[in-house]
């Protein structure tokens, strides 16, 4: 428990910086939110309008003053471009792209769990050759690549799901699926391999261990000295990698999330890019940097669970 | 073992519960406009009897005129088939399914869904859905009646009256008259930061004659090209009763304000927008679809939706353009490939510091520029060489400005040599994507005449701004296709890309003398396209625009969607859907 708050605190240094590189970065790239919102060939003078209209003349350190003073009362400001409340926005995008996650996720546990127990289970055999192979050829896939080429396959050849588009899981959970499991594959396929590897690497290793080789001298079956012993020891290094892929899943949304129409955390983050529009910009750094900082932490506690010497 | 097991599952339930709670707060609103369309559909045939007028209609047609006096006509009329609803309206196409929805992806996202205050012309393929204006162009580009019947010029020029249609009303049941287009003339003229009020310079008012009639009063013999303007967002009518209180943003809001074919159900600025079949509306012809919705898509999705079926119509990019045709040819979706007024090239300030100062050194690159092998080299022939955005056979098409500089790398290193400038060389700005493979070729071609040209990678909104503002002298763009001359030349040369007509430069006054001399509401219209004519030419002289080719936009539909090729401002890129249907 001290622990997680110590870990929250120093969450709070870490919004502060994050938030300002991003209000830098985004003032040192060139032009300006009043250029994206004078439309087709705007005028000199109608530029320096929007800019006066927006503060953008102001130095940088009273702007990001301006926005840290708000979003500290938790008012991360609204759009310059819709002038909806960022907030809103967040939690209308976030509830496409963490469901587009959640599946990723549970798609790339179960195809690493299967393809790692099996090629570990079969370690320098045919099957293994060919997890290997098929592992290797998933994690140098473009996911942007990968997701062009189940849509050919399985949404315009043989139309067994959609290519694009979302559905609420609360109006129709079916659909909701559906719309996302070419997606969620084109995301999970680098992870899901990488763990797969992972898996297989740790769980080959604790197979050979002297603890498994006295199970299974007491009689102990194969499918239980994998399951209830060697697995939970192999699951440790597994995790770590799952911790930073999980968080990668919300960077790899973005291409995703374009192919497929899923008007997501990664189509705003794009759109509000382009656009200079620095308050949804950083709202988004805030949430996603609480996001990664909250999961991390999930799976530094999960470690206890698998591994008792670190709840000392 | 099983206690923590049990809580290790508990907690990963209550995460997957509480992640698929916020799922189903992503489109709430989706919800919510599907029991509004669904509530507020009527079908055309009620919305022909309720909105009449078909004698009116007829005997307003007939008798359009234009600035020069010809007699309009209504290229309403001109889909093949069908059955008309009375003379004077679109025809309703036959086989065509009523109660059909149509989902449309689109290259460019809305910005600002006010008329007055909307600088993007790819906002009106959002706005022109629910805003009826004024006047119309055709494809043709000649302006015919809309909401007003017919237009003319008085004696002296410094009036112009236009008469109304009878049969119109605004979505919130307002009628719409003589008093309604006041309202609107004087909200474009007057509304803070209104991008109208610059388009409608030289109108100095507007008063109600008669219950159906209007009379603008104009300035200085100008704009001779009014009722163009009035085909635009200075022609789009809004309810009075919206505008006596502008109680929404419409920049961000919708509401029972318009006067067109479709009403809002659903906005998301900066994404997408959603109508339903506006309710006693006048032309029934123009509402084929009981519900349309459009979005900005992503170019890839955009072809994979139409080849899905999941959306009926997309525009594919510049850059899918040979993608997309070869999918039609294919048989995965319908292609129609269409040649729009625009033209990619180089803008030159002639005023600026360095070697584009030089006459001898912007006609070298008019010169040295291959124009065909850009063509054929990055468009597979299907990227049409050209000097100015109006095709051939255009009444606004000059043979002789396509002739002046043809591809002569002799003659252009012989300008070089006659400049007396050595190695000469100049940075121009270009932004990422379609421009760039422009750019290279043309900096390889100018290579071999002794022209360095340095590429400048710059953001694509900056590009525009940089040149408009002097800080760049030279940028790669595309000139914006327009329906007349009048309006090209005050966007572009006249306009804010004026740097190209820089007053340093001597003959600059002159050619803006001759362009204002031009623009008079005094000349006939063949007087105006020859006065224009000699204005373009000497331009051309100046060689301050180098022009690469007039790429094809590919529309592509589904095999029951019908219209496509009908649909008005297709010329200009931000089409106007309201001509797309779907067959039964």
């Amino acid at each position: 428990m001290k622990q997680v708050v110590r870990r929250l605190l120093l969450a709070i240094p870490m919004l502060f910086i994050v938030s300002f590189l991003v209000f830098v970065l985004v003032d040192l790239a060139p032009g300006d939110a009043a250029v994206s919102l004078a439309g087709d060939n705007p005028t000199p003078e109608r530029l320096a309008e929007i800019r006066a209209e927006l503060n953008l003349d102001d130095p940088l350190l009273t702007r990001y003053g301006r926005w840290l003073g708000d979003a500290v009362t938790g008012d991360l400001g609204s759009s310059l471009q819709t002038e909806e409340a960022v907030l809103d926005q967040i939690v209308d995008a976030a509830g496409v792209t963490i469901s587009l996650v959640i599946v990723s996720v549970i798609l790339s546990t179960l195809i690493a769990a299967v393809l790692g127990v099996i090629a570990a289970m079969r370690s320098g055999g045919v099957v293994d050759r060919i997890v290997t192979a098929v592992s290797a050829v998933a994690v140098a896939a473009p996911p942007f690549w990968l997701g062009m080429l189940l849509i050919l396959t399985f949404a315009i050849n043989r139309s067994w799901l959609p290519a694009l588009g979302y559905e609420s899981f609360t109006e129709d959970w079916w659909q909701w699926l559906r719309h996302l499991l070419l997606p969620a594959l084109a995301l999970g396929a680098l992870p899901g391999a990488e763990l797969a590897m992972q898996l297989k690497a740790s769980l080959t290793e604790e197979l050979g261990r002297d603890y498994v080789l006295t199970a299974r001298a007491r009689g102990i079956s194969g499918r239980a000295v994998v399951l209830k012993h060697a697995m939970k020891n192999a699951l440790i290094p597994v995790v770590t990698v799952f911790g930073f892929r999980l968080a990668q899943l919300f960077g790899g949304a973005v291409t995703i999330e374009a192919l497929f129409f899923l008007e997501g955390i990664g189509s705003l983050a794009v759109s509000s890019t382009f656009q200079r529009d620095v308050p949804v910009l950083l709202g988004l750094v805030v949430v996603l940097t609480l996001l990664v900082i909250l999961l991390n932490l999930l799976v530094d506690v999960s470690y206890s669970y698998f591994n008792p010497r670190t709840r000392r | 073992m099983r206690g923590r097991n049990g809580r290790w599952s508990r907690c990963f339930a209550f995460v997957i519960a509480g992640a698929l709670v916020a799922a189903s707060c992503g489109d709430d609103d989706d919800g919510d406009s599907s029991s509004g369309t669904a509530a507020e559909t009527t079908t055309p045939a009620s919305a022909a009897t309720a909105g009449g007028g078909g004698g009116a209609t007829t005997a307003a047609s007939t008798s359009a005129t234009t600035s020069s006096g010809g007699a309009g006509s209504t290229s309403a009329t001109t889909s093949s088939g069908g059955t008309a609803t009375a003379e004077g309206l679109t025809p309703i196409p036959d086989g065509v399914d009523l109660d059909a929805s149509i989902v449309m992806a689109y290259s460019v996202p809305p910005n600002n869904l006010d008329p007055a205050l909307s600088t993007q012309a790819a906002d009106n393929t959002y706005m022109y859905m629910f805003y009826d204006r004024l006047t119309e162009i055709s494809e043709d580009l000649e302006v015919v009646p809309y909401l007003a019947t017919e237009w003319a010029y008085g004696a002296d020029g410094s009036t112009f009256t236009m008469s109304l249609r009878e049969d119109a009303q605004f979505h919130d049941g307002t009628p719409f008259n003589a008093d309604a287009v006041v309202a609107n003339i004087n909200r474009s003229l007057t509304k803070q930061g209104a991008a109208t009020a610059r388009a409608l310079a030289g109108v100095t008012g507007i008063e109600k004659i008669g219950e159906y009639e209007v009379q603008f009063n104009l300035t200085g013999g100008q704009p001779s090209n009014l009722p163009v303007l009035l085909a635009g967002n200075p022609g789009a009518m809004l309810s009075p009763a919206f505008i006596a209180n502008e109680t929404i943003d419409l920049k961000t809001g919708f509401g029972d304000v318009g006067s067109g074919p479709y009403k809002v159900v659903e906005y998301n600025p900066g994404q997408s927008a959603s109508y339903v079949r506006a309710p006693n509306y006048w032309d029934p012809g123009r509402q084929l679809a009981a519900e349309f919705s459009i979005s900005f898509v992503d170019p890839a999705a955009r072809i994979n939706g139409v080849r899905t079926g999941e959306f009926d119509l997309g525009q594919s990019a510049a850059t899918d353009s040979a993608e997309a045709i070869s999918i039609g040819e294919s048989g995965g979706f319908n292609a129609y490939p269409y040649v729009i007024n625009t033209v990619y090239g180089a803008l030159f300030n002639p005023g600026s510091t360095g070697v584009l100062a030089n006459q001898q050194i912007r006609q070298a690159i008019m010169h040295g520029m291959d124009r065909d092998a850009i063509n054929e080299g990055l468009f597979e022939g299907r990227c049409e060489p050209r000097f100015q955005p109006f095709p051939e056979g255009n009444k606004y098409y000059f043979p002789e400005i396509e002739e002046r500089y043809p591809f002569d790398p002799e003659r252009a290193r012989q300008l070089v040599a006659e400049s007396g400038i050595s190695d000469p060389s100049f940075d121009i700005q270009v932004s990422p994507g379609s421009y760039e493979p422009f750019a290279q070729v043309m900096q390889a071609q100018l290579e071999d005449i002794g022209i360095t040209m340095n590429i400048i990678p710059s953001e694509t909104s900056a590009v525009p701004v940089n040149f408009i503002s002097g800080a760049s002298p030279a940028s790669y763009l595309v000139v914006l296709a327009y329906p007349d001359l009048a309006s090209l030349y005050a966007n572009w040369y006249g306009g804010p890309f004026g740097n190209m007509l820089n007053p340093a430069v001597p003959e600059a006054a002159a050619i803006r003398a001759a362009a204002a001399a031009a623009n008079s509401t005094a000349l006939s219209e063949q007087q105006q396209i020859a006065a224009w004519r000699e204005v373009y030419t000497q331009i051309q002289e100046l060689a301050v625009f180098a022009p690469g080719c007039a790429a094809p936009q590919v529309w592509m539909s589904g095999d029951d969607v019908i219209g496509v090729e009908q649909m008005p401002f297709i010329w200009q890129g931000a089409v106007v859907p309201y001509t797309i249907g779907k067959t039964g």
